[in-house]
């Protein structure tokens, strides 16, 4: 089932990617590339599943997905970071994130993390 | 939170560069290359039915127990023909070509004893024969570097040389 | 600060496995098979490191790191390098249009994974996390990619000691290189230094006089070149780096290369190869020999004299320095594949050492005319010794 994705990230190459990425399987409604896009954009948007970059200029992944679920606790959001350190992916934990995919990746991995927390969250 | 990561990519473009104290498996008919070879030894490893090859270059003849296997000649052909075995090679079908082992220059520190090129061969010959491997082809010793290419779909070995110009093994 | 070879050795291992994940990376991104052709630890201050990027013109992207541990990361590609890897990752586009800014922004995007991918491994290593930035793009019209680093923890001195770990990587079809640095600061160096345990380990100002004397030794070099061509040469880079010994001939390409090979005995004793590439050494034998007919015998003369000449330039400051001796043997004539060259002086370091110091220089001549590649590789255990001479407690 096609789900609502909302896609974040400062690199406009990288936002490309995603979209072309899942044509066909969900719908892209809406792209930011900071913190502060993204945490207004989920407000307007209500997506099902938010991929979040982590490192991002004027507010980081980090801190919009703690402010994403403090406004609405069954929020989805799937880290997207080049970041794969233990000690970055616990902040992660610690801020609410529901997966965690490290760069570069592909296709099924992407598909399979949406997979999970949607169904997580039925 | 579940972690998602990828997986080490194989090999796109079907040509696989084998580094110096290095070797490679291939099993997609695509190419193995390696270049600078002066004293180091170069060992092709071909098996014609599963198309499985195998190319490895090696600096010295035998292993220090606490280095690396690829850097030798004896410990890097055997751990060349595990990989290629894992891949699906059978090794009694398994032949083997030889590029390399020369000796450039004399040295002092050679003290008059065996070149190091000529060490290198006499070490794979010794696995090689070891393992039960055919030596099908070689171009040895000399005093001129090489750089190789292995086509794994045929097992041709080129050998391209600055002096002695390019032949195929 | 001071510095052993175990901890060079740990440095080498976490580059290099850093830089295979970033190799890792970008086959998976642009499809393309990339490999990581040498890892190497350099010695050098902040102005040589600056100047490499003023003298090629290089497209690159920055990323610092701060936290567990400070400094910058830099992805450097050559322009045509830069295009042909924005091609792949963004087929058919044409960077003349509008798509020039989606052209950094891939280049930025990938620099991001690959250094993030990189610095991983060190910061699970030392046990701690490290921010990264966002990327910044520097083609020639930006400033020098070290400019803005005195914010991120550098000393405002040109000749601060720094260490960079410098990773060759290349595709399997050679039609792109580039390099991947990483300049921790000097707390930072310290940082891992401490991490890694000294055993035995130099203060980084022996490091740094030995520098010095490699400087000096090249500039003497480039000196007596100028004399005897009358065509005015300077040095282009001269440098000491720590290298896995494989890593030495690796450093070289398979391209053809002609000049002389020397055995030094002494402390150190070790082996030095002054190479051309073929134009070069056309040029340099016609103007050692202005206006003869030259045979090829006459030819390889004075090539084996030029190399005679440099490596005594070169390694006669090292030796009054160390006041010692250096014996240099006759200069043996090569002329095949670089690497092939390089290959048996490793091999023969290789039976006694893991690692080994090199150090390489690279004279020029302002209108290209020719280039000389200086590369000395002294034995590892025999430098060491002298380095502890020219240790300031010594």
């Amino acid at each position: 089932m096609a789900s609502k994705v909302l896609v974040v990230d400062d690199s406009a190459f990288m936002r490309n990617l995603l979209k072309q990425l899942l044509e066909g399987e969900h719908e892209v409604v809406g792209e930011a590339e900071n913190g502060v896009e993204a945490v207004e954009l989920y407000r307007e948007l209500d997506p099902d599943v938010v991929t979040m970059d982590v490192v991002m200029p004027i507010r980081n992944g980090i801190e919009a997905t703690s402010e994403i679920k403090s406004q609405d606790s069954g929020a989805s959001v799937i880290m997207c970071t080049s970041v794969g350190q233990e000690e970055k992916m616990r902040e992660a934990v610690e801020a609410g994130a529901d997966g965690y995919i490290t760069k570069p990746f592909q296709k099924p991995n992407v598909l399979q993390a949406i997979a999970d927390v949607i169904q997580a969250e039925a | 939170m579940q972690v998602y990561t990828t997986d080490t990519p194989t090999s796109t473009s079907g040509r696989i560069k084998v580094g110096i104290a290095d070797y490679a498996v291939d099993s997609d008919g695509g190419s193995l290359t390696t270049s600078g070879l002066g004293s180091c030894i170069g060992v092709a490893l071909y098996d014609p039915d599963s198309g499985v090859s195998g190319l490895a270059h090696a600096m010295l003849p035998e292993a220090d127990p606490s280095g690396d296997p690829a850097k030798f000649a004896d410990t890097g052909i055997q751990s060349l023909l595990s990989e290629m075995q894992d891949a699906g090679a059978d090794p009694t079908r398994v032949v083997a070509k030889l590029a390399g082992g020369s000796t450039m220059f004399d040295f002092t520190s050679a003290n008059g004893g065996e070149s190091i090129g000529d060490r290198n061969v006499e070490s794979a010959r010794k696995t090689l024969e070891r393992l039960d491997i055919d030596i099908v082809a070689m171009d040895v010793g000399g005093d001129h570097g090489r750089s190789l290419e292995l086509d794994t779909s045929t097992g041709d070995l080129r050998v391209r040389s600055a002096k002695a110009g390019d032949q195929i093994l | 600060m001071n510095l052993d070879v175990r901890s060079l050795r740990t440095f080498s291992r976490l580059a290099h496995s850093g830089a295979e994940k970033a190799a890792g990376s970008l086959t998976t991104l642009a499809g393309i098979d990339t490999y990581v052709n040498v890892t190497k630890v350099e010695l050098g201050t902040k102005t040589d490191v600056e100047n490499e990027f003023a003298e090629r013109d290089l497209v690159s992207v920055n990323i610092g790191f701060s936290g567990g541990l400070d400094g910058r990361t830099i992805l450097a590609f050559s322009p045509e390098s830069a295009e042909r890897l924005v091609d792949a990752l963004v087929p058919g586009m044409d960077p003349t249009s509008g798509d020039g800014e989606l052209a950094a922004s891939s280049l930025k995007e990938v620099a991001n994974i690959m250094l993030g991918g990189f610095i991983d491994g060190w910061a699970d290593y030392l046990d701690t996390s490290i921010d990264i930035t966002t990327p910044t793009y520097v083609d020639e019209d930006s400033g020098g990619p070290l400019e803005e680093v005195e914010t991120d923890g550098f000393e405002h001195r040109e000749d601060e000691r720094i260490l960079v770990f410098r990773n060759q990587l290349e595709a399997a079809d050679d039609a792109i290189g580039f390099d991947l640095y990483m300049v921790p600061t000097s707390q930072s160096i310290g940082t891992i230094v401490e991490a890694s345990g000294d055993d035995g380990a130099l203060p980084v100002e022996s490091f740094a006089a030995f520098s010095e004397m490699i400087c000096d030794g090249a500039n003497q070099a480039s000196d007596d070149i100028t004399a005897m061509t009358g065509i005015d040469t300077a040095v282009e880079v001269s440098r000491l780096s720590f290298v896995p010994i494989e890593g030495v001939p690796m450093s070289l390409t398979d391209g053809v290369r002609r000049g002389v090979v020397l055995e030094f005995t002494g402390t150190p004793s070790g082996y030095i190869a002054i190479l051309f590439d073929e134009p070069s050494a056309e040029n340099i034998a016609s103007s050692l020999l202005p206006g003869m007919e030259a045979d090829e015998a006459m030819r390889q003369s004075a090539i084996q004299e030029i190399g005679n000449i440099v490596t005594s330039g070169f390694l006669d400051g090292w030796a009054n320095a160390l006041e010692t001796t250096i014996e240099i043997s006759p200069p043996r004539h090569v002329h095949d594949i670089g690497s092939a060259i390089v290959d048996p002086l490793a091999t023969d370091l290789a039976q006694s050492q893991e690692y080994a110091f090199l150090i390489d220089s690279t004279i020029r001549t302002d209108d290209d005319e020719f280039t000389c590649d200086i590369y000395a590789l002294p034995d590892e255990n025999e430098l060491r010794k002298a380095l502890e001479q020219l240790s300031p407690a010594a």
